[in-house]
This record gives structure tokens, C-alpha cells and sequence, in this order.
């Protein structure tokens, strides 16, 4: 198993090379390191790995098992459909070169084989997506710098995690890794709620999810691509390593908490980029509902949705980064009627919503139609079950109603309603292919299902290995899908006018932001003056001793209130002072 | 464990002092005196470094001069711990020559002879330090040290710089009297000081209390140098002397020396055994762990870089003795949790030295090419010196644990110690200093290259308003206008002024043309050197030597 070259390495020297080059150049070399990876991970054999010593300890640097095969091939294909559209887009080299960086800096976390590299990467991951953001300028870097630091803790957690998982087992490898412990996951009771913690940052829990909609619309409309993808699909990964064996219960119902909160916020926006960070969040709590119901079914699920969501949020945030691109608008309220101008775009927006809301024909009606049947059949009924459903499946079930509802949204004001005043531009060329691309594939996994499970860790259509074999064209789902759609369609007829009337919905970051930064600020201001404070009587205190050493007639001058004393003793009282001397000192020995 | 006498430890130490001689005989020659400077630095290098395969294999290198004050030997010994601060030292004093010469040269500085020279005693005295077989030998060079590094810090001979040398000469003096009481308890104990693998045998049948005293006197001495809280404060403040000198002595030599001491005292002089029994090392690792978070709250506040840095030494300096009392409060227990700690912060002496020194060699090259010392002055400074900020922007990474860099490896093993002995708050104390590194680093390194001076935050962040510079003028949510960002900045990256705009700075190529090699080679040597430390720490010497001294100082004897 010698010369394995693990599949970051080509991507991250392309980064190193890229500022160097010219455009054209640099951007088809990022293209193809990123494209190479995907046939390379997908012949290499299952099971090979390269096991290293980092400073000291075993890890392994490039581990194939089913889930880190799939995650490769997919980064590395969005990876090159991003580098592409950055080069439609105007993105300088240096852009892509972050981008790069961060492209490889997460394929080396997915295909880590222990704890080690995994975090190693991860960190590298936070700084190198930072980077992309700030690289932008304006407004980007203060949110850039809010992101640096919620990622920078979420990864301090799952550093935590890492260290405690060593202390109890002795070992980082993964527990599928030759050599490695005889159980999966991270050990202890510590381990798994710090790394919970510590991943949920990344996948964007409720409550550690402000920074998704705070930092994604603000970068390059190519920046915002990559980052759609990386973090919190990393994040996915990182939870099922986290979770490999029959989840949890509260990972599951956090995901189905996310599912309808994040679809719910959406709804309120108005800032395209940000509507669709919302759904970052609501789709991954398809998929973390998956990883936290734990079976084999709920798993493949996870990681079905994984894979199709990169290629529908993608392609969002290509349709609407070409919106901002040709008309330098950000908000829904400043566009309208752009179908009749841009129709290449409309027809890849039209596409990737449909895709992402679970429309049967699309690739998202499939990946979420298995975690749904993996909620409904593996999973316990929950506090809230009526109707044959559990309740994790109803959590999923009105988040997609809310996809529907928003994305209606977002296609009605966009594209259909009203008129757009003056002419607008189509997608470039290079950006059309991009979009056509990915929306092809979106309808190619929606209509040939079987090519999608053949991607899948587990083989979701037989009985031996799942709970409940899975068909994806039933009518009971092909029902539910249309059912899903109508509501959609009807709720957002419904508050289509009251929704007009909401501005802003504050989030949570709208309290705790101000609320740390004001602690911090009373914080720190305490401390340094306190110490100002006793530095100054400690600086005073020494020089008033070296007044008094220096000159002691002053100082007892000073005490007495006269200008100097004379301190010189005559006979008769230095007689006296050595007599009282030596009688205390007598005194004190006898009584010691 | 053989001893192989040798005039070699002698020679390391004396041919930097020597040198002095020709350096102030050569004022007015100023090429010939830095020809001296750095043909001693590179003879000192090589002598501290041909000793170093002995060291790992266990063995030493000795200079034995005979008796010299009743029960001490004057005797230089270079064992594995202290080639581990003498290598550090001498190879970051070659370093540091050649960006003297560029930063003293650069500011046409006055008194550049007293500099050099004072400068060549100064690492005489440190790899004295290191050398030291006894406690006795490690004052005497402790204390000179303080004398000799005196001249550097009132470099500038304004009122303030001498004030700061007065508290520099008062904190340092008054650490070194407790160091001395501290020695002559133990002499008093055990009837000898030199030091000895595990620690003085006598000192584990003294009377505990009197060894607590002697353990407490000798800490305190050497925490001063080590910036202890409360004792650190003449740091900051000695930040007036030139760069290279916040650079070397007072990132690594000196602080280091302080550093040093507490780590021959732990492993030594009382052995990590004793001091577990003793229960001190949890005393100790719980004073590092307030420095080190207290110490990166109040470099939050600083707006000057250089005194940001120097918090930033007061807490990453507490990373090293936190390690190595961790180790000492481990000991006791099974398992290798002593071992881990014992590691990460010895491994931390030169990762740290890499790291910081770079920061500083930076913030000076800065101050020379812009005459910038604010950090609320430098919106776009990368477009002026881009060689220098990415060098700084990967120390500073490296100082919050970011990986590829050395702190990560240190840290990550700091960790595995602390967790693995149960300390669990000491872990929390890491982890939290770790996001406070990136908070106050991180505007440091976004405003250099990501702002203009028209559009940047005000710093210190903290006392700036929430939000920053956009912060005071509209929401930053959903469906805002977003500030002059329209279709052409997309169309045409060009043209947004967050991009190419120069505000105020000339921009320069990433080729060296920001200054002089003399202070670039330097920075980005030790730059690299940090790297190097993060990516294969095995494959730099240091590691290993850690390796070496930490099978030496454990019981458990484990190949490691």
C-alpha cells in the first residue's frame, strides 16, 4: 500500500501555484486537480489507506471507506464546477487560491482515517474558508472575523473532544482502521457532547447556526459557492465518525428542529444569499436527523442527501450569484420579472428549487424520501406522534412545506413577479455551462435513482442491509411529494401579503453579539485597570523606599513636617538604642 | 549517562564574551564590528550543536573548573535540557545579527557598538544559564544576564526608557535575591545544589515544609524572568528597547531563562516525584493557568503591537511552566499524563521562540520601513509589506493553536497531558486562550491585509463599537443596501474599492523590495522555522531533545 498520494495534495499545490499564474491558466489547473480527484478516489481500491506518523502518533492519512469515497467524489466535482464559475465569475486567482485551499484542506479532513488529521484539517478548514471570506474586503471582514471565532470555538470543542477520546483509548485511529480501537466513535461520556458541540458549529445547530446567514452573503458571489459546500458538509461527515452506530436520539431531533427553523427563517428574508444560508441549515437537518437516527437506512439517507444537496445548493448559489452578478442587486425587493431576461438562469433556478424542495423527478425528492422512510421506520414515535407518523417524521415533513414555500418566494419575486426595468444580461457562457451541468445532474439522480445508490455506503433497496427497502417512485410518495408542493403553493398564497409587511426578524446573533461584546468589553477594561491600578502603588511603593534609603533625614523630615531632620545619633543614643536592641532581643528568644 | 569532560560547554559560553573585546574595539568599523557579531554567533552555534548527538544519546558534555564557593563546583554541563535552551538561543542569536544589522543600520540607531556588545554578553550569560550544573552557577549567570541586558533596555536614554531599565534592574534583582535565599535552603537541606536527573536525592528526606519554602522561593525568583503573574510587569514596559532585543531577550533568552530555571528546579532539583508528593506542581499550574488567560484578556486592550506581543509572551510563557507543573502534579500517577505535559511544555520553549520571534522581527521591520507601532494605524499595511505581514499572519496563527505551525504540536500535547491527568480546568484554561489568541491576532492580521484606512474597524476592537467601521452606520442583515457594492464591483473586480484600492500605502510586489534582506531572511527564516516545528518537529532537532530529557526526568522510563 506504498505511494498512496492522498488527494489533497494535488489541490493544495494547485492553491500554492495559482497566484502565480495567469488567469486562464491558474483556473484550469484548479479545474483539473479538483476534477482528478474524482475518478482517482473512486478506482482506488476501498479499504486502501496511508498510515503516517504525525509528531509521534499513528494516523492515517488517506482512509477509503464508502463514506469518505462518496464525499471525495463530490467535493471534488463541485470543486471543479466552482473553479469554473469563479473564472465566469471574475474571481481573482487569489480568491480561487483560498478557495482551493479550503476545497483541499476539507477533502483532507474527509479522507482522515483518525481523530488527528481530521482535526488537523478541520482547523485549516476555519482558516482557509476565513481567508475566502475576507478576501472580499467591506463588510466581509468584520463577519469574517465573527465567523474566525464561532469556528474557532466549535473547533477548540472538538479539539476537546479529540483529547479526551485519546485519554480513554490511548489511540486516534478511526475504529474501521486497521489497528484502531475495537469500537467506533469517540469514547467516554465527555467526548461525544463536546465533540456534538464542537461539530454542531459546523452543521449549524440551533443556537451555533447565526453565523451561516451573518457570514455567507457577504463574500464574492463565487466565494459564497465553495462555502455552501465545505463546512457544514464536512460537518455532516464529522458527525456520523462522531455517531458510526445507532445515533442519538437528541442529534435526531435536532436535525428535524433545524429542518422546519431553518425553512422558517428563510421565509422571512428578502436578501437572496441569505434565504438560501437559511436552507443550508434546514437541509442539513435532513441530513443530521439522519446520522442521529443511526440505522443503516437513515445513514445512507444522510449521506444521499449529502450528495445531492451539494449539487442543488450549488446551483443556487451559482443561479443567484449570476442575479447579483449581472444586476448588482442583493435583495428579492429590487428584482423582479428576470425569467423573460435571463432564461438560462430561471431555468436552472427553476431546477435546483424543485430539487431542493423535494419535487418528485428531482434528485432531493429521493435523498429526502429515505431519511423521511428512515424517521418512519427506524425511529421511536416521540412526544408528537399522530397519524401513523412519528414525530421526527412530521418535524421533516413541514420543513419541506416551508422549502416549498420559500422557494416559491424566492422564484415568484425573482424571476416572475413584475417587470424588469431595462435589459439584463443572461448568464455568461462558462457560467451557463456550470449551471447546466449541475442542473442536469439534479434531474439525472432524481429520474435514475439506481445511480445514486450506487454511490451509497449501504445498499438502500435491499432487505439484508436495510431495515425497510427503499423505492423511490411509489405513489404514496410520489403523493406525498405532490401534497408537500400543494401546501407549499397554498401556505404561501396565504401569508404571501403579511410576509411583504416583515423586514427584519432579528436572530439569535442580534443579542448574543452585542451581549459578548459588551461582557468582553467590561471584562477586559476591569482587568487592566485593576492592574494600571497596582502597578502604580507597587511603582510608587518602591520609589518612596528608595526616597527613604537614598535620603532618610527627608523622609523623616517629610514625616515631621519640617524640611529635614537630622537622623545622627550622639553617644549617649546610640548606647541607648543598643541597649533597648539587645533587651528585646533577650525578650524574644526567652519567649520563643 | 557518562560525563565526557570537554572544554566545549566553556567555549559556548565564553566566545560570545569574548567577543565583546572586538566589538567595542572596532567602533567606527561598523562592518568589521558585525563581522565579529556574527562570526561569533556562527562559532557558538556550531559549538552548542556539536553537542547535540551526544545529548541524545544520553550523554554530556563537561567543563569542570574546580571548586568555587564551598559545597559548588563551578561546572558547565551540557545536558539535554540545556542544549535545549542553549540551541534555541544561539541559533536564534545568529538570526537575530543579521536583522540588527537591518533594523540598527535602518533607524541609523546611536550607540550601536554598546548594542552589539551588550548584545553578545547578553547570550553569553543565557547559554551560561543553560550550561549551569548547580543552582549556584545558575544564579550567578541568572543575575548577569540582568546586568548585561540592563544596557539594551535603556537602549534609548529617554525617561522613559530608563524608567523601564530601573523596573526591569528592581523586578529581575529582587527575583534573583529569592532565588539565591532559595539555593542556600536547599544547600541547607541537602548539603549540595548541583542538579541531578529526578532530582537531589537528600531533598526527598528534608523536611517537607522546608522544602515547600525552598520550592516556593526558587519558583518566584525564576517566575519573574518566567512573567508570572503578578511579577511580569516590568515585560511590557521593556518593550522600549529595540526590536531585535524585545525580539531575542525578551521572547527568548531572558523570559526563557526564567522559564528555564523553573524547569531545572522541577525536573533537577526536586524531581517531578518530589513534587508531586509535595502537592506544589497544582499550586503552580493553577498560577501559569491565571497568567496565561489574564495575560490574553489585557492583550486585548493593547492598540501598541509591541506590547500586545509582549501580554502575548506573559501568557504563552505560562503555556511552558503550566506544562511542566502539570508534569510535576502528574507524576504520581499512572499512566503517561506526566510524560505528555512534560512534552508540550518543553516543546513549547522553542516553538514559542520561532513563533514570537517572528511577530517581533515583524512588528519591527514595520516600525523601521513605516514608522507604524499601532495597530489602529495599520488598515492595509500588507499592500506595504506583504512578505512581512504573511510572515506574521502565520506566527500568529501559530500562537493560537492553528495546525501546520508549531504551536498546534505543543499545544496538542499540553492537552493530551492536562486530560489525561485529570486537570480538567487547566484543559479549559488552554482551550479558552486559544480563541482569545485568535481574538486578539486576528484583526491584527485582517486589518493589515483586508482593510483600507478609509474602511477599517477602530482598534482596539474592543473599545470600538460594535460591528466596526459598518457596525456605526447601518444593520448588517438581510435586505440592506449594501454599500456602493453594485453591478460593476462584480462585474469588474477591479473596481470595488475593497480590492485594489492602495489607501495610502504604496503597494509593493511580494519580492523582497519592502525592505531590506537583512531584516526579510530573518523574519522569514523564522518564520519557517516555525513551519517546520509544525509540520515535522521530529525532523527538527528539538523534538527529539524534548523526547530525551523527558525519558530522563520520568520514572517510568519508557521509550518514548
Amino acid at each position: 500500500m506504498d505511494a498512496l498520494v492522498p488527494p489533497f495534495v494535488p489541490v493544495l499545490l494547485a492553491a500554492l501555484l495559482l497566484p502565480f499564474l495567469g488567469r486562464k491558466a491558474g483556473h484550469a489547473l484548479g479545474i483539473l486537480s479538483t476534477a482528478t480527484v474524482v475518478p482517482y478516489v473512486w478506482f482506488v481500491a476501498d479499504g486502501a489507506h496511508l498510515p503516517v506518523k504525525l509528531f509521534g502518533f499513528d494516523a492515517v492519512l488517506f482512509n477509503v471507506d464508502p463514506f469518505s469515497q462518496l464525499m471525495g467524489v463530490i467535493f471534488g466535482f463541485i470543486g471543479a464546477v466552482g473553479v469554473l464559475y469563479s473564472y465566469a465569475s471574475d474571481a481573482e486567482n487569489l480568491q480561487t487560491a483560498f478557495a482551493l485551499g479550503y476545497v483541499g484542506t476539507s477533502l483532507g479532513a474527509v479522507f482522515g482515517g483518525d481523530w488527528l488529521t481530521l482535526i488537523f484539517f478541520w482547523e485549516l478548514m476555519a482558516v482557509t474558508s476565513t481567508l475566502l471570506v475576507w478576501h472580499y474586503g467591506g463588510r466581509a471582514v468584520r463577519a469574517g472575523f465573527r465567523y474566525a471565532l464561532l469556528h474557532g470555538i466549535g473547533g477548540t470543542l472538538f479539539l476537546g473532544a479529540v483529547v479526551w477520546h485519546f485519554a480513554e483509548t490511548g489511540t486516534f485511529l478511526f475504529g474501521s482502521v486497521p489497528g484502531g480501537p475495537e469500537t467506533a466513535g469517540l469514547a467516554g461520556s465527555v467526548a461525544p457532547v463536546l465533540a456534538g458541540l464542537g461539530v454542531g458549529v459546523n452543521v449549524g445547530f440551533i443556537g451555533l447556526h447565526a453565523w451561516l446567514p451573518d457570514t455567507y452573503p457577504r463574500p464574492h458571489v463565487a466565494a459564497s459557492v465553495f462555502l455552501c459546500v465545505y463546512t457544514t458538509k464536512t460537518g455532516v461527515y464529522g458527525m456520523y465518525r462522531v455517531f458510526p452506530q445507532d445515533g442519538n436520539v437528541a442529534v435526531a431531533y435536532m436535525g428535524g428542529a433545524m429542518a422546519v427553523f431553518g425553512a422558517v427563517m428563510a421565509l422571512f428574508q428578502n436578501d437572496m444569499r441569505r434565504l438560501l444560508s437559511y436552507h443550508i441549515q434546514s437541509q442539513v437537518g435532513y441530513m443530521v436527523a439522519g446520522i442521529g437516527i443511526g440505522s443503516t437506512l437513515a445513514q445512507a439517507g444522510a449521506f444521499a442527501h449529502v450528495f445531492n444537496h451539494i449539487l442543488y445548493k450549488g446551483l443556487l448559489f451559482m443561479t443567484a450569484g449570476v442575479v447579483i452578478y449581472r444586476t448588482g442587486e442583493e435583495s428579492l425587493k429590487k428584482v423582479g420579472g428576470l425569467a423573460r431576461e435571463m432564461p438560462i438562469t430561471a431555468g436552472a433556478f427553476t431546477v435546483a428549487a424543485l430539487s431542493i424542495a423535494g419535487f418528485p423527478g428531482f434528485n432531493g425528492f429521493v435523498s429526502k424520501g429515505i431519511v423521511i422512510a428512515a424517521s418512519h421506520y427506524d425511529f421511536g414515535y416521540g412526544p408528537l406522534a399522530f397519524g401513523g407518523r412519528t414525530t421526527l417524521e412530521w418535524l421533516l415533513l413541514v420543513g419541506g412545506v416551508g422549502t416549498f414555500m420559500s422557494f416559491i418566494k424566492f422564484g415568484y419575486y425573482a424571476f416572475f413577479h413584475g417587470n424588469y426595468e431595462g435589459t439584463v444580461e443572461d448568464a455568461n457562457r462558462l457560467q451557463a455551462v456550470a449551471m447546466v451541468l449541475v442542473a442536469a445532474l439534479c434531474v439525472v439522480y432524481g429520474l435514475l435513482p439506481n445511480a445514486l445508490f450506487a454511490v451509497l455506503p449501504f445498499d438502500v433497496t435491499s432487505k439484508a442491509v436495510v431495515s425497510h427497502a427503499y423505492h423511490t417512485y411509489t405513489v404514496s410518495h410520489i403523493q406525498e411529494g405532490i401534497i408537500l408542493a400543494v401546501a407549499g403553493l397554498v401556505g404561501f398564497a396565504l401569508v404571501k401579503r403579511p410576509l411583504s409587511g416583515i423586514h427584519h426578524v432579528p436572530d439569535l446573533d442580534n443579542a448574543y453579539n452585542p451581549l459578548t461584546f459588551r461582557a468582553t468589553r467590561v471584562l477586559v477594561v476591569a482587568v487592566t485597570e485593576l492592574y494600571a491600578v497596582v502597578d502604580r502603588v507597587v511603582v510608587r511603593a518602591t520609589s518612596a523606599t528608595v526616597g527613604v534609603v537614598r535620603a532618610p533625614d527627608e523622609a523623616a523630615g517629610r514625616l515631621l513636617g519640617e524640611d529635614r531632620r537630622s537622623l545622627r545619633a550622639d553617644t549617649s543614643a546610640s548606647i541607648l538604642l543598643v541597649v533597648v536592641m539587645l533587651a528585646v532581643a533577650v525578650i524574644l528568644t526567652t519567649i520563643l | 549517562m557518562t560525563d565526557i569532560t570537554s572544554l566545549r560547554p566553556l567555549a559556548a559560553v565564553l566566545v560570545s564574551a569574548f567577543a565583546v573585546v572586538p566589538i567595542l574595539a572596532s567602533t567606527g568599523r561598523p562592518n568589521v564590528r558585525e563581522g565579529w557579531t556574527v562570526l561569533a554567533a556562527v562559532c557558538k552555534l556550531g559549538l552548542v550543536a556539536s553537542m547535540v548527538p551526544a545529548a541524545l544519546r544520553g550523554d554530556a558534555f563537561v567543563t569542570d573548573l574546580g571548586p568555587f564557593v564551598p559545597y559548588v563546583e563551578f561546572t558547565l554541563r551540557a545536558d539535554a535540557l540545556g542544549l535545549l535552551f542553549a540551541l534555541v538561543a544561539s541559533l536564534l542569536w545568529l538570526v537575530t545579527s543579521f536583522y540588527s544589522i537591518g533594523y540598527m543600520r535602518g533607524l541609523d540607531e546611536h550607540g550601536q557598538t554598546r548594542y552589539f556588545a551588550a548584545f553578545a554578553g547578553s547570550v553569553s550569560s543565557a547559554v551560561g544559564v543553560a550550561f549551569a550544573s548547580n543552582l549556584i552557577v545558575l544564579y550567578l549567570f541568572y543575575e548577569l544576564l540582568t546586568v548585561a541586558t540592563y544596557p539594551l533596555v535603556a537602549h534609548d536614554e529617554t525617561d522613559e526608557a530608563r524608567a523601564a531599565g530601573r523596573k526591569y534592574l528592581a523586578y529581575t534583582f529582587g527575583g534573583g535575591v529569592a532565588v539565591l535565599a532559595g539555593t542556600l535552603l536547599v544547600v541547607h537541606l541537602t548539603g549540595t545544589a548541583a542538579f541531578s536527573a529526578g532530582g537531589i536525592a537528600g531533598l526527598a528526606s528534608a523536611d517537607p515544609t522546608l522544602a515547600r519554602l525552598a520550592f516556593a522561593l526558587l519558583v518566584t525568583g525564576f517566575g519573574v524572568k518566567a512573567a508570572l503573574m503578578p511579577l511580569h510587569s516590568w515585560l511590557p514596559d521593556a518593550m522600549v528597547a529595540p526590536t531585535p532585543v524585545s525580539g531575542l531577550l525578551h521572547a527568548v533568552a531572558v523570559v526563557k531563562s526564567g522559564v528555564f530555571g523553573v524547569s531545572r528546579v522541577l525536573l533537577d532539583v526536586f524531581g517531578i516525584d518530589l513534587v508531586a508528593e509535595l502537592g506544589v506542581g497544582g499550586v503552580l499550574a493553577a498560577i501559569a493557568a491565571f497568567t496565561l488567560l489574564t495575560a490574553s484578556v489585557i492583550a486585548l486592550r493593547q492598540d501598541n503591537l509591541k506590547r500586545r506581543l509582549a501580554f502575548s509572551t506573559v501568557s504563552q510563557l505560562s503555556y511552558i511552566v503550566l506544562g511542566l507543573a502539570v508534569g510535576g502534579a502528574a507524576a504520581a500517577q499512572p499512566g503517561d499524563a506526566a510524560k505528555w505535559a512534560l512534552i508540550g511544555g518543553l516543546l513549547h520553549i522553542p516553538a514559542h521562540a520561532f513563533m514570537k520571534l517572528t511577530l517581533f522581527f515583524c512588528a519591527g521591520a514595520v516600525h523601521v520601513e513605516t514608522h507604524t507601532d499601532d495597530i489602529s494605524d495599520m488598515a492595509g499595511i500588507g499592500r506595504r509589506m506583504p512578505l512581512t505581514m504573511g510572515a506574521f499572519a502565520v506566527a500568529a496563527a501559530g500562537m493560537a493553536g492553528i495546525p501546520l505551525i508549531a504551536g498546534f504540536v505543543s499545544k496538542y500535547f499540553l492537552l493530551v497531558g492536562t486530560v489525561s491527568g485529570g486537570y480538567v480546568v487547566f484543559t479549559a484554561a488552554l482551550l479558552v486562550s486559544g480563541i482569545l489568541n485568535i481574538a486578539y491576532f486576528w484583526p491584527v492580521v485582517y486589518t493589515a491585509f483586508f482593510e483600507t484606512p478609509e474602511r477599517s474597524d477602530e482598534k482596539p476592537l474592543v473599545e470600538a463599537p460594535l460591528g466596526g467601521y459598518f457596525g456605526t452606520a447601518t444593520r448588517a442583515d438581510g435586505g440592506q443596501p449594501n454599500g456602493g457594492r453594485g453591478a460593476s464591483s462584480h462585474a469588474d473586480g477591479n473596481s470595488d474599492s475593497g480590492h485594489d484600492h492602495d489607501g495610502g500605502w504604496t503597494r509593493y510586489a511580494p519580492d523582497g523590495s519592502e525592505s531590506t534582506w537583512f531584516m526579510l531572511g530573518p523574519i522569514l527564516f523564522a518564520a519557517a522555522g516555525s513551519v517546520v516545528l509544525g509540520v515535522v518537529p521530529d525532523a527538527a532537532v528539538f523534538l527529539r531533545i524534548v523526547r530525551e530529557i523527558v525519558s530522563a526526568a520520568t520514572v517510568m522510563g519508557v521509550v518514548l
